[in-house]
């Protein structure tokens, strides 16, 4: 009997599979440590990187802002290579925006004025005032990792769906398309399913009930004036 | 019910119980034990884990092996309830809330397999309780199944899916899909908000 798929083409499917869960489902969480040097404000980030979530400096969160409020921020500098750059505050930054030298660039702002290297400390133990930028983000899957894989109770069935669907599929001999169909909508299932326990539903019910500590911190506003009644009315 | 009823029940189903060798039913026990359990939080467990010096992100996958979930935690130091909490909270709170050393109170689950607290110990501290949903354990044939018997359709409903994908009947296996996906829900809203219907109303998640 004669092979319908070769295994080249199902793990093709399969690492397709992993870009279309991670598309799909953001869930491994990482955190590292960003090598920084003192004057350079550009930084490439590492392309598993899928999206930031949070950046500290020291310890202290960074801002995130859009490229334009970072060009409000910043009207007289700009940075295109090393040679090419004008850049004149340097000191702690408070704010990073994604710069368009590179689509995985990050600048920050102002310029560094320390150099990390990186190498020492723990991202999941921070330590105050660390002389580190650390890095959160939601990173690709890398199956050769167990910290960076999919949980198991996830992992195969959604990978034997979705290759499956996409094999029934394929031009050819072996070609059912009432079978791609079925495997597509379990495919569908199941991330919708994992998406769930990724968001913790058991969790979301803080929102009901509230943890009384800090909902009146969430309730706080700038002061604002009241003005009289009679403002601005002119009584002749 | 145990892994053998169900696959009795599974061999009544079929006309022909011959045609699936019993390493195939007892797989598809298996597998449809996992999702269920996982997809429905049917299990759920309390563990005893020590505060780590300094660690801010627990990764719960590896420390406890069948987490999913967490429910709750309580510190056994302060005797009080750790309240649930998010990023942005937590942000507005301190912008160095990961750094901050002090007694744990609040924590934040970040996805999957991590969970952050604030704050966290410098020093030996003590341990917390930790309430959370179990993945499902592997089945030995006594071994009974942790799902209520009146949702054990649900379990028979995948395994008959999965059985008759591998004889290619993909019109029989979606009838039965669909009727897995119905009972699944069922269960999970049985699990997560049926069980006590005498609480009040505005308190349901």
């Amino acid at each position: 009997m004669s092979t319908i798929w070769t295994d080249a083409f199902l793990e093709q499917l399969a690492t397709d599979a992993e870009e279309d869960i991670q598309q799909a489902v953001t869930c491994i969480y990482h955190r590292f440590y960003l090598p920084v040097v003192a004057g350079t404000s550009v930084y490439t980030l590492d392309p598993l990187v899928r999206g930031i979530k949070r950046i500290t400096w020291r310890g202290r969160k960074l801002d995130p802002c859009s490229w334009e409020d970072l060009q409000i921020l910043t009207p007289h500098t700009a940075v295109v290579d090393n040679a090419n750059r004008v850049e004149t505050s340097q000191s702690r930054p408070f704010w990073y925006a994604l710069h368009p030298t590179n689509i995985h660039d990050i600048r920050l702002y102002p310029t560094p004025n320390e150099t990390f290297d990186a190498v020492t400390g723990d991202p999941f133990s921070p330590t105050p005032n660390e002389a580190q930028c650390t890095i959160s983000c939601w990173r690709n899957i890398d199956i050769t990792n167990p910290l960076y894989s999919l949980p198991t109770y996830i992992d195969r069935r959604t990978r034997k769906a979705y290759i499956l669907w996409k094999a029934f599929e394929k031009e050819g001999k072996g070609q059912n398309l009432t079978a791609s169909k079925y495997y597509a909508q379990k495919y569908k299932f199941l991330i919708g399913q994992f998406n769930s326990i990724n968001q913790s539903p058991y969790v979301s019910k803080r929102y009901s009930l509230d943890d009384g500590t800090l909902s009146t911190l969430e309730a706080r506003r700038y002061p604002k004036p009241m003005l009289p009644p009679n403002f601005e009315r002119i009584i002749y | 019910m145990t892994r053998t009823d169900q696959e009795t029940r599974l061999r009544n189903y079929f006309e022909n119980n011959d045609y699936y060798a019993s390493f195939d039913i007892l797989n598809s026990i298996q597998d449809g034990y996992d999702e269920v359990i996982a997809f429905s939080g049917c299990i759920v467990k309390a563990a005893v884990l020590p505060f780590t010096i300094g660690l801010t992100y627990y990764d719960l996958i590896t420390l406890l092996g069948d987490y999913i979930g967490v429910i709750s935690i309580y510190n056994t130091v302060t005797n009080r309830w750790m309240m649930p909490t998010g990023e942005r909270k937590l942000d507005k709170l301190r912008p160095d809330w990961e750094t901050c050393y002090g007694t744990p109170e609040l924590f934040y689950p970040v996805n999957h397999r991590f969970m952050a607290i604030y704050r966290k110990s410098s020093a030996a501290y003590g341990n917390f309780y930790i309430y959370y949903i179990a993945s499902a354990p592997t089945l030995s044939a006594g071994d009974s199944i942790q799902i209520p018997t009146d949702y054990v359709n649900t379990l028979e409903d995948y395994c008959i899916t999965d059985l008759q994908e591998q004889a290619q009947e993909f019109s029989k296996a979606l009838v039965r899909f669909t009727s897995y996906q119905e009972n699944l829900a069922q269960l999970q809203r049985w699990a997560k908000s049926m069980r006590q219907p005498d609480r009040l109303p505005n308190l349901r998640g």
